[in-house]
């Protein structure tokens, strides 16, 4: 029986993006997070007394400037050293092997890293039995070819383990890089596969297992829920994957139906109940989405107040370890707005107008903030908003102008 | 919509007034002068349609309370209803909206019936008043535009005012220029914070270059420390050399003067032979030189001795001396007597002042002069008492007399008090008699008219009988009045005698009886005087007698002649305390001169003896000078016999030293012989030079001991030896260099250290600090809040585009009707002086065209055809389409302003616009009225008050 670590993706360096860090005490938590992870995996290591540990690549976030994720593995490291836990890990294209920081040199003796031209290496376990590992490191940031020559095939060890950092041609969302496909890796007949590069948890195939570990500590709201590593047994009856979470703080969502409040208050002390019994002592960063057809709509949507009130169930909702990433209004009016749609009125012509709003408008909001130089270049480094995120946009501006013009005629 | 019929309830100053519009009239026209109420009745239909507004409630609220509010009856889209509206709670007032077959409904109903028409827009459109045209006329084309947007659409200026907000809001947000804003605040951060991260980022770059650094310096280190070991290693040779340099070279030369020294030495010397020799020749020495003193003193010594003896006293004079201080105790004693004495005679002598002082009218002569013993001092006290009996008798005689003079002048004045009396008494009763008699008589006149007046009235009245009963009545009284005058005239004439009678008495002397009486008064007085006057005469012959007796007294004391006795009483007896203090005195002053003789005596002798001694006695204090001589005598005697005891022990001394300088002597020989000399002088040099061979050698024993306790090793302290020894070696040259060379490695290696921990501090601060993850975070952070900005900008920015795309419709799909509609007016009301109307998309202004061509902005006209051009305006707007239920127009006094022709004009297209719809005009103008009325007959007058009077 040999047992080990399966974790990926540590980008260690890589910060959060949220803007709950303008809290010190979040942006304290927030820095340390990726290092707790990766200290709880060590301890997970030592605790289960795992033959050794094996990193699917992106150990670094930043390929040079890691400096301090550099020193904090080689402290992980050390510690592990001192357990006899080895450490076999590849670079991936955050952490080309170009870059000094994935320079193997300061390691210690415990870590093996794989060259870029891949190699096979060979544990014997505590239990006596063998397991090859196979595995390459990028050589460069950008490495799009198949990696599927640099594998060699099954060996004739008790186990074999392919390590791997690459996109599944099926999967979007990443960048394509050392694409593949899961059924010429089955075709290897290894024992496990350990890939690493998509962020999210996932199986590829369930026995012989391929599967991504996922990243050990989510950074952004794309990356919710529970994020760590794999613990594998391989024995003879197969292999047996236990999920232990490493991260300290946990990124979700949490949606708010408003349908049944009727008050501002209420919908706070909903909200309050829902994360509490959703988050419970956990750490978390976490988006509230307000949804529902409601009463609250116009209120929700007042130019005088939407922003107001956002603020104020953001600090509602944050403390004791937990922050509103972001507040979502997506209520909508107790109105037939298909009914609003045919009719010959104002209302009727806002309906319409939303409808046959085109690129040519986005452009020309994008463009007005173009206008300044500096606000350009912020822009031109955050990520680009998906149509979906247009399209709240312009819902959100056509839900503003219906219920501030409701709101007004009753107030006459 | 057509109002049927508007009614007050109780609404400004009308209450329970209907007004019926049934009439299908083209004109309705409501004609009354100002304070009238035609206001009123406009903001009651305004305020019926669409709740009372907040600011005129309390002017228009019934003074005298009651119901307040309306209704009105309209018909719509084919029905005919009423809608009423009180005021209750709300503010807008409680709407009942009543159908014709009896339904109901609220609020909620109407609202539904109004289809989303709402005050705003009514106002804007439907009600027109030279307000409203003032107004459209103060605004810039371009607001005027908008106005007919916002009076066009339904929730129009709501929407204007959303796209006034958002478009502060979004400013507020952010604009491109913007600095303070919050998205470019957030922006200019971020560029800060990126620039700082790229900074940091470039450093973290350079990490392996400064790793490759530090093991460079660590190199170099272990290098400059090879040669530092070299070094420090000769020059701690050389350090040795020069610390031993000093010794070495010392030790060098003793050791040559030691073998030259070696060389001369004697045979045979004894053990500390010199020292032993120049000690007991010392020795020798002092012990002669003591014996010499010594004999010198004893000579001294003896010769003073002699002279001290003969300065002793005689034992004759010594004895005499003796006594003579014995005896000086006792005149010491007499020295106190005779002091004693003289203060008791002091005091005597100052009592007797004490007693001159109490007699001051006397002198020391009197005292010593009176004589006064016991026979004297007898009869004196007899002269005392005889004095003293003659007083009384005066006094009792003198008492006497007076007590017959009282007398005498008593027995007159008791005679004359007796007559005053009774006269009084008889005088009083007289004027009572005669006070009565006046009474009476004014009472008898009083009946008597009474008795009359009764008597006639009673005839006149009643009759006889009553009359005749009232004069008996008046005689009974009249009679009784009568009988009391006479008694009081009787007494006046009784008193009035007696009176008279008195008179006549008084005028003789007295009366028998007291005459008599006072005589024998006066004869006893008469005798007691004379008695009296025999005992004076008696009396004055024993005071002169008594005077004799006086004066021959004092002729005999010899005491002066004072008038009172009283004097001699105190005198008398201080002039005998006088004469004892005088014989006291007396015996005092003999025991005094006794005393002082005894003195005088002792002194004399004492006198004699201190000159005897050869001192002289004119000091006062001769008997101190006696003291003093007999004490040194005494003490000399002492002296002499103590240094005659020193004299022999010194004797004795002498001898002694004699000996030990002989024993001094014959050791110094034995020195000598030993050592086979004889002159001193010989054994002495022999002596000097073992001595200094000594002393070499046991120095350079010295320095070869501390030479090998420094360098234990031989060869080495031999090698450094022959450096130092060595002619051509400078050892300090040779350190200088040395430490030279030492310095330049430690400054190198000081330098390299300080690099390699700056170099290794500043990996250490990249790779554990987190500054750089910080500062990333920091980004992050404010692109995220940029983010969030933005995306709120973006969806005002999105909300103001589709805004500005409902306008675009309206003015497309909408404006061009209503704009149509308005040239047509235009040109008919300017009967074609203006033939066109427009205003150009995207620009903010519209523009008339003249007949000629030329284009005017609304600014440009007159005031009358600016007026023109707004009801144009409105009312093509009123009559749009777009407002299918064609409500009625309300004109509000807007044709004043405008000339008679094209109020004309006005008025027919009125009436053009009129067909369906009801035009309520309010105006204040016979005149309009009348035109109308004379443009046709299809009206209805309502006339408000007094208008009509006139």
């Amino acid at each position: 029986m040999i047992t080990f670590i399966h974790m990926a993706d540590l980008h260690l360096g890589r910060v959060f993006q949220t803007n709950v860090t303008n809290d010190n005490h979040a942006r304290k938590k927030a820095l340390d997070a990726v290092y707790r992870s990766l200290d709880n995996a060590v301890e997970t290591a030592i605790d289960q007394q795992v033959d050794f540990i094996v990193i699917a690549g992106d150990i670094y976030d930043e390929a040079e400037r890691s400096v301090k994720g550099k020193y904090k593995f080689q402290q992980a490291c050390s510690r592990l050293q001192e357990y006899g836990i080895h450490v076999y890990a590849v670079h991936g294209n955050h952490d080309p092997l170009t870059s000094s920081v994935s320079s193997s040199a300061d390691l210690p003796a415990n870590v093996t890293v794989f060259s870029a031209e891949g190699e096979t290496v060979v544990h014997t376990g505590k239990s006596g039995e063998k397991a090859a590992l196979s595995g390459f490191s990028y050589p460069q940031t950008v490495f799009t070819e198949s990696p599927i020559a640099r594998f060699p095939a099954r060996s004739n060890n008790d186990y074999h383990i392919g390590i791997l950092h690459g996109q599944e041609g099926t999967l979007d969302g990443h960048e394509p890089y050392a694409p593949f496909r899961a059924r010429e890796l089955a075709a290897l007949e290894y024992d496990y596969w350990a890939l690493g590069h998509i962020h999210d948890r996932q199986v590829l195939q369930d026995d012989p297992p391929i599967r991504y570990s996922g990243c050990i500590q989510g950074a952004n709201r794309k990356e919710q829920g529970p994020k760590g590593v794999d613990v594998v047994r391989l024995d003879s009856s197969g292999a047996h994957c236990t999920f232990v979470q490493t991260a300290p703080i946990v990124w979700a969502e949490v949606t708010v139906g408003a349908e049944d409040v009727t008050t501002e208050a209420e919908l706070i002390s909903k909200a309050e109940t829902l994360t509490a019994e959703r988050f419970g002592a956990e750490t978390a960063v976490f988006t509230i989405t307000v949804t529902g057809e409601t009463a609250l709509h116009e209120q929700l949507s007042d130019i005088d107040k939407k922003y107001e009130w956002i603020e104020l169930l953001r600090e509602e909702l944050s403390g004791d370890g937990r922050w509103v990433d972001q507040v979502r209004v997506q209520t909508k009016p107790v109105i037939d707005r298909e009914v609003w749609r045919n009719e010959d009125h104002l209302y009727g012509d806002i309906i319409r107008i939303r409808e046959e709003i085109t690129e040519a408008d986005k452009i020309e909001i994008i463009d007005a903030w173009r206008k300044n130089a500096k606000l350009r270049r912020v822009m031109r480094e955050t990520e680009t908003w998906s149509e979906k995120e247009w399209e709240a946009v312009w819902d959100e501006a056509e839900q503003l102008i219906l219920a501030n013009l409701i709101d007004e005629e009753r107030g006459l | 919509m057509r109002l049927k019929k508007v009614k007050a309830h109780g609404f400004g100053k009308w209450r329970d007034t209907e007004w019926d519009l049934s009439a299908d009239s083209r004109f309705t026209v409501f004609l009354g002068e100002n304070e009238t109420g035609k206001s009123s009745v406009m903001q009651l239909i305004h305020a019926v349609l669409f709740g009372f507004v907040k600011e005129e409630v309390e002017r228009l609220k019934p003074r005298n309370g009651g119901n307040f509010g309306g209704s009105v009856e309209l018909e719509m889209d084919g029905r005919t209803l009423t809608v009423e509206r009180t005021h209750r709670q709300r503010i807008r007032g409680e709407v009942t909206v009543k159908y014709e077959d009896g339904r109901t409904g609220g609020e909620k109903e109407w609202e539904a019936i109004l289809q989303g028409l709402d005050s705003a827009t009514f106002k804007g459109i439907f009600h027109i008043d030279l307000n409203g045209l003032e107004h459209l006329q103060r605004l810039s084309p371009g607001e005027v535009n908008r106005y007919l947007y916002d009076a066009g659409m339904s929730g129009g200026q709501a929407l204007t005012k959303l796209e006034k907000k958002l478009k502060q809001r979004a400013d507020d947000y952010y604009t491109p220029q913007g600095k303070v804003k919050p998205v470019n605040r957030l922006a200019k951060e971020w560029e800060k914070t990126e620039s700082e991260r790229a900074l940091l980022a470039e450093k973290l770059d350079r990490i392996s270059e400064k790793r490759r650094l530090i093991s460079d310096y660590e190199n170099r280190l272990a290098e400059q420390a090879d040669q530092e070991d070299e070094i420090n290693q000769r020059l701690r040779f050389f350090e040795k050399a020069s610390a031993l340099e000093t010794i070495i070279r010392d030790w060098s030369a003793l050791n040559k003067k030691r073998d030259e020294l070696a060389r001369k030495r004697p045979d045979r010397f004894p053990v500390n032979g010199l020292e032993r020799f120049e000690r007991w020749q010392q020795l020798a020495e002092e012990k002669k030189a003591e014996a010499a003193d010594k004999q010198k003193k004893l000579a001294e010594k003896k010769q003073l001795l002699a002279r001290e003896e003969n300065l002793l006293l005689t034992d004759q004079l010594r004895l005499e001396m003796s006594n003579a201080l014995e005896k000086k105790a006792e005149i010491m004693r007499l020295y106190d007597n005779r002091a004693t004495l003289s203060k008791d005679i002091e005091q005597l002598n100052r009592e007797k002042k004490k007693l001159l002082k109490a007699h001051p009218d006397t002198s020391a002569d009197h005292f010593n002069a009176a004589v006064i013993d016991a026979q004297k001092l007898q009869q004196f006290d007899r002269l005392k008492n005889e004095r003293v009996q003659l007083k009384s008798k005066e006094e009792q005689l003198k008492m006497k007399a007076e007590d017959i003079e009282n007398r005498v002048a008593d027995n007159q004045e008791m005679q004359e008090e007796a007559k005053r009396q009774e006269k009084n008494y008889i005088a009083e009763e007289n004027r009572l008699a005669k006070q009565q008699e006046k009474k009476a008589n004014r009472k008898i006149t009083w009946i008597l008219t009474g008795t009359v007046l009764a008597a006639g009235i009673s005839l006149v009245a009643a009759d006889l009988f009553i009359a005749l009963m009232a004069l008996a009545a008046g005689t009974a009284l009249l009679f009784s009045a009568y009988k009391e005058k006479r008694e009081w005239l009787d007494r006046r004439q009784r008193t009035e005698e007696t009176l008279s009678k008195a008179d006549q008495q008084s005028a003789q002397e007295s009366s028998p009886p007291l005459m008599a009486e006072k005589a024998i008064n006066e004869k006893s007085l008469q005798q007691e005087k004379e008695q009296i006057e025999l005992e004076r005469e008696r009396l004055a012959k024993q005071w002169s007698e008594w005077e004799d007796a006086f004066h021959n007294w004092l002729t005999i004391t010899q005491l002066p002649f004072k008038d009172d006795l009283g004097w001699y009483d105190h005198f008398i007896p201080n002039a005998r305390k006088w004469y004892e203090l005088e014989d006291r005195i007396e015996e005092l002053t003999e025991d005094k001169q006794q005393t002082e003789s005894q003195i005088e005596q002792g002194e004399r002798s004492a006198k004699q003896i201190v000159q005897k001694a050869g001192n002289t006695t004119d000091q006062e204090d001769f008997w101190y000078t006696l003291y003093k001589q007999y004490d040194r005598d005494e003490e000399r005697r002492r002296e002499i016999a103590k240094q005659q005891d020193l004299l022999t022990d010194m004797i004795e001394q002498h001898d002694e030293l004699e000996e030990k300088y002989n024993h001094y002597r014959a050791k110094l020989d034995e020195l000598l012989t030993y050592t086979g000399v004889t002159e001193e002088n010989r054994f002495r040099s022999l002596g000097e030079l073992e001595k200094h061979y000594e002393d070499i050698d046991y120095r350079c024993q010295e320095q070869e001991i501390r030479l090998s306790s420094a360098i234990p090793d031989k060869d080495e302290r031999e090698k450094i030896t022959a450096a130092v020894l060595a002619e051509h070696t400078d050892i300090d040259k040779e350190k200088q260099h040395l430490h030279e060379q030492s310095a330049a490695v430690f400054t190198e290696k000081e330098r390299l250290i300080k690099e390699k921990t700056e170099t290794a501090k500043e990996v250490e601060t990249l790779e554990q600090d987190g500054t750089y993850e910080e500062i990333c975070q920091e980004k992050k952070r404010l692109e995220e809040e940029v983010n969030k900005l933005l995306r709120e900008w973006a969806v005002m920015q999105a909300a103001l585009k589709m805004i500005g795309q409902a306008k675009r419709v309206y003015e497309q799909n909408r404006q061009p009707a209503v704009m149509e509609r308005a040239e047509q007016l235009f040109i008919h009301l300017t009967e074609g002086r203006y033939h066109r109307f427009f205003a150009p998309l995207g620009e903010e202004t519209f523009y008339v065209e003249r007949n000629d061509g030329e284009r005017f902005e609304p600014a440009d006209l007159s005031r009358g055809t600016r007026e023109i051009l707004y009801l144009s305006l409105r009312l093509a707007l009123a009559d749009d389409d777009a407002f299918e239920r064609k409500y009625p127009i309300i004109m509000d006094e807007i044709l004043v302003n405008i000339d008679a022709v094209r109020r004309k004009k006005l008025i027919e297209a009125f009436s053009m616009i009129s067909s369906g719809r009801q035009l309520l005009f309010f105006t204040c103008h016979r005149n309009l009225y009348k035109e109308i009325k004379n443009f046709t007959d299809d009206h209805t007058l309502h006339l408000l008050d007094s208008a009509v009077q006139r």
